[in-house]
């Protein structure tokens, strides 16, 4: 039985992502909270396979609850969820350790869609995060350790999503499997992750990498 | 009433004036006999050759340069018969000799062939030598020409003065001293220069004119020290210095009372020196609250002390006191003048603001030289040490003390500076004034604390700052907002503004400007950003939820609703990221297209340009072409029944071409749509009209295309 932990502020928002959470997890239960505290809470009694989180909470950070999570449960798959975020938060929450993130106002069978593809593990891409993602890897320029660079494979398929193709698409023109993406994708949020731990540059900052997340 | 003249016609008539005395110094000096020879002091008896002239008379001799002329005419030739200056003889009978030495030597010369004994390396040998009655050009010598200049020079000057301003005491004095320059000069340009010998009348009557252009040098400086810049003693009064100093050169000229010409002729020089230094005291005390006055003084302390100063202490002390004269007096006459020029600029009150800037430090370094002469002359005099290591140590012992000073002085120099780099943060506060501050309050503020002036007050407008009123005021510009400010009286009324003022001034201002321009620049970016975000909620987003309000169908509604709150996420991704480019519209919407036609169940056929580099798109562009993608898919997902969307893009000179197809029902035209559903294109046909462009909707049996065109780019071509 998966558990979904949904910390939404919007009351009307929460209750529809409990809805698009059942329609993608079917027989899941789910724990609503509206804001950080109640988050930390629920999390001291029962630890949530997925976790949607939302960025923009009044109570606190959603990507700070978002890392309180991580280092407290590492297996639950993460996803931030937004409307009006940009995507600086967007990155740094992904750099930060989110499996994912969604936008609040598509309609909700490409919801659900996307949600279930996370559970499985592919994880979904916008070409505009592509594009941050890039920028970052390119101002923080290459370093010696190999955890940190991206690979030619990598960078390959950063390119394409940056163009607009979807993963299947990228898989089409590469001659690779669409899981063989997906892992691509998972490294190079993984890569993110570390590099901006480990560089506390003004280039981190400026696209929102840092601790505190908050975009230019 | 009296003509008033002009400084050009006197200045014409006192140029010819000095062309035509000048004229005749030169004739008188080429009248004379010459021997085409060269003689300067030699070892024992006799004079020695250094130089003989090629063509001259005494290379027609046969006399050759390094030997020894031991007698001319059987009168055995001295030292003394070359001495430049009768004035360095010790006592009167020296002159007499010398005169009568001159007179046997030039009547020799005169008589047309002279007997000459002479030395050289083969021994002794009896020459002829036959001078020619006149001299060529070539035979007189730099010296002459040097003199002769300084003497024209300082008269022109004088005359200048005086016709700057005919009626000042002042003037005229300085006129008078001009000329007396000339008085002194001209007679020394001819008997100085002298080859060997003149007439011994001649040589007299020069000898006594060239005392009385000094006497009346003398006279004429001490007479302006006492009358300018303000009158210590009248006139009147000052007749009792000509009489005095008329009756000594009196005595001097008949030899008589003295009893050579150190007391008869250097002793006055140096009492007249002397008494201009109590005057100069008082002038300056009295110039105390007078900037402008106080810098005029300074020009002419300044000038004497130099000019004055060496000349005294490298011709009239050595001689004086017996020593050896330092320099030629040619030389030494340059140095009066200097003093002149200085005088002379310091009555005419030229560019005294010039002055402060390297006045100070030139007396400065005067000091030191002073300071090591008379050190040397101690050391060598009192305590009786040998000459050379008397300079050495003079030297070493003031350069031991001028250094640290030089030190001190330069700190306190570059401490102002410091507090220069400190004005120009203030300038930067200026321009950075927020609205509720008085900025022309803080302008003045930063110009009090440059200069502390006395007055400041708003003044007319100037181009860029200029100094005025001889420097006692600094007039600067309106900057922006701040308007123009007039300075009076710099440092407290202590000095004038100098050139270095209106060179920081200048500074200043620019700076402001910029920064002002900068803050203005800003200001308006910030408010075009404001305005333009607005303008886009209005435009599309307004426009969106109002469509949303206004339409029947739930699923319009959600969809229209949907369409805004993505609008209002590119917003503000726009303000938050760079330049939205056409190539990143593209891959958001292929994206956003493929997705969505997947999930109902159409394959998507993207076929667009892969453009290099970034294309810059119009704001309104980025919109349409969104809208236009996404009412089209919309529409095919509704309505068309189609199994495949092919889309195409293609840009060329800032327009682009998009077309739609789907290969599904088509529709007849004509053919009423279902109500609510077909405002979304009239919406969009009417945003393209504002970018010059267009959409054709066209349908068949094998499906519907639409086709747009429309601006990207601001500068982009028309259809």
């Amino acid at each position: 039985m998966t558990r979904v932990l949904i910390v939404e502020d919007v009351a009307e928002t929460r209750d529809w992502l409990n809805t698009v959470a059942a329609a993608a997890f079917p027989g899941c239960t789910t724990i609503l909270v509206g804001g950080v505290r109640a988050a930390l809470a629920a999390l001291e009694e029962t630890r949530p396979d997925v976790a949607l989180i939302d960025i923009g909470l009044p109570d606190g950070s959603g990507i700070d609850l978002l890392r309180e999570i991580r280092r407290t449960c590492p297996a639950t798959l993460c996803v931030i969820t937004t409307v009006l975020g940009d995507d600086a938060n967007i990155v740094a929450a992904l750099s930060v350790g989110a499996n994912g993130y969604l936008l609040k106002e598509q309609a909700p069978d490409r919801i659900i869609r996307q949600m279930a593809q996370l559970a499985d593990g592919i994880p979904a891409l916008s070409p505009s995060i592509a594009r941050r993602i890039m920028e970052h890897f390119r101002l923080t320029g290459p370093v010696a350790n190999e955890e940190l660079t991206l690979t030619a494979r990598e960078r390959q398929v950063l390119g394409f999503i940056s163009r607009g193709l979807r993963n299947v698409d990228v898989a089409q023109q590469l001659g690779l499997g669409e899981a063989t993406v997906a892992s691509h994708i998972k490294a190079i949020y993984r890569k993110l992750g570390i590099s901006s731990r480990a560089e506390a540059s003004w280039h981190a900052t400026r696209m929102g990498l840092t601790p505190k997340g908050d975009g230019p | 009433m009296k003509a008033t003249l002009t400084p050009l016609p006197i200045m014409v008539a006192a140029l010819v004036a000095m062309i035509a005395l000048a004229a005749s110094v030169v004739w008188l000096g080429l009248i004379q006999p010459w021997t085409g020879m060269q003689l300067v002091r030699a070892e024992g008896a006799g004079l020695l050759i250094q130089r003989v002239a090629p063509d001259g008379p005494a290379a027609t001799a046969g006399l050759q340069q390094g030997e020894t002329v031991i007698a001319i005419a059987g009168l055995p030739l001295q030292a003394l018969d070359i001495v430049e200056e009768p004035d360095t003889l010790r006592s009167y009978d020296d002159s007499r000799l010398f005169f009568a030495r001159q007179g046997q030597i030039y009547q020799a010369l005169r008589t047309g062939a002279v007997a000459v004994d002479v030395e050289g390396p083969a021994g002794g040998r009896r020459v002829t030598l036959e001078p020619r009655q006149s001299r060529p050009l070539s035979a007189l010598s730099a010296a002459f020409w040097l003199q002769l200049f300084t003497g024209a020079g300082g008269t022109l000057i004088g005359a200048w003065v005086w016709s700057l301003r005919i009626r000042d005491p002042a003037a005229q004095l300085t006129a008078l001293a001009g000329l007396a320059l000339a008085i002194i000069v001209f007679p020394a340009a001819i008997y100085s220069t002298r080859d060997l010998a003149l007439s011994a009348d001649l040589f007299r009557v020069l000898a006594a004119t060239d005392h009385f252009g000094a006497f009346a040098f003398g006279v004429a400086m001490v007479a302006l020290f006492y009358v300018y810049p303000h009158q210590i003693v009248s006139l009147r009064r000052l007749v009792l210095l000509p009489v005095l100093m008329g009756l000594w050169w009196l005595a001097d000229t008949l030899r008589i009372v003295f009893s050579g010409p150190p007391t008869g002729f250097h002793l006055p020089a140096l009492l007249m020196l002397l008494a201009f230094l109590p005057a100069a005291v008082m002038q300056h005390r009295l110039s105390r609250h007078e900037p402008g006055t106080r810098a005029a003084l300074r020009w002419f302390t300044l000038a004497v002390a130099f000019g004055t100063g060496t000349f005294v202490s490298l011709v009239v002390l050595p001689n004086l006191f017996g020593l050896r004269q330092m320099t030629s007096q040619a030389n030494a006459f340059l140095l009066l003048l200097i003093v002149f020029a200085g005088i002379g600029l310091s009555v005419a009150r030229y560019r005294l603001f010039e002055l402060e800037t390297w006045a100070f430090g030139l007396l400065f370094n005067l000091a030191t030289v002073v300071a090591i002469f008379a050190l040397d002359a101690l050391l060598v005099f009192v305590l009786a040490v040998n000459g050379v290591q008397a300079l050495s140590f003079a030297m070493i012992l003031v350069l031991l003390a001028y250094l640290p000073l030089r030190d001190a002085l330069r700190r306190r120099r570059a401490s102002s500076e410091v507090q220069q780099g400190a004005l120009f943060q203030k300038v930067v506060d200026v321009a950075l004034t927020p609205p509720d501050l008085d900025q022309n309050h803080r302008w003045t503020d930063l110009l009090r604390e440059a200069y502390d002036p006395l007055r400041l007050q708003v003044g007319a407008p100037v181009a860029s700052p200029q100094i005025a009123e001889d420097g006692l005021v600094l007039a600067l510009p309106a900057v922006g907002g701040v308007s123009a400010v007039r300075l009076g009286y710099a440092q407290g009324g202590r000095r004038l503004f100098s050139r270095a003022d209106s060179a920081l001034a200048r500074d200043l201002c620019a700076m402001l400007a910029h920064a002002l321009e900068s803050r203005h620049a800003r200001e308006m970016g910030v408010a075009e950003e404001r305005a333009r975000i607005s303008r886009d909620m209005h435009d599309n987003i307004g426009a969106k939820l109002l469509s949303a309000l206004h339409c029947d169908g739930a699923d319009r509604k959600d969809l229209m609703i949907r369409d805004a709150l993505s609008d209002f996420r590119d917003i503000i991704n726009d303000t938050s990221a760079e330049i939205r480019s056409l190539e990143e519209a593209l891959a958001d919407l292929r994206v956003e297209c493929a997705d969505r036609l997947e999930a109902a169940g159409i394959s998507l056929d993207w076929d667009a340009q892969e453009e290099e580099g970034q294309t810059v798109l119009l704001a309104n562009a980025a919109h349409a072409l969104r809208s236009i993608l996404r009412e089209a898919v919309s529409n095919v997902i509704r309505h068309a029944e189609a199994r495949c969307v092919a889309v195409q893009v293609r840009c060329d000179r800032g327009r682009i071409e998009l077309s739609i197809r789907d290969d599904g029902r088509g529709f007849l035209p004509g053919a009423k749509t279902p109500a609510g559903h077909g405002h979304g294109l009239t919406n969009i046909r009417t945003r393209l009209e504002a970018l010059n462009g267009g959409l054709q909707l066209e349908g068949c049996a094998k499906g519907t295309q639409l086709t747009a065109s429309f601006l990207l780019t601001k500068g982009g071509a028309h259809p």
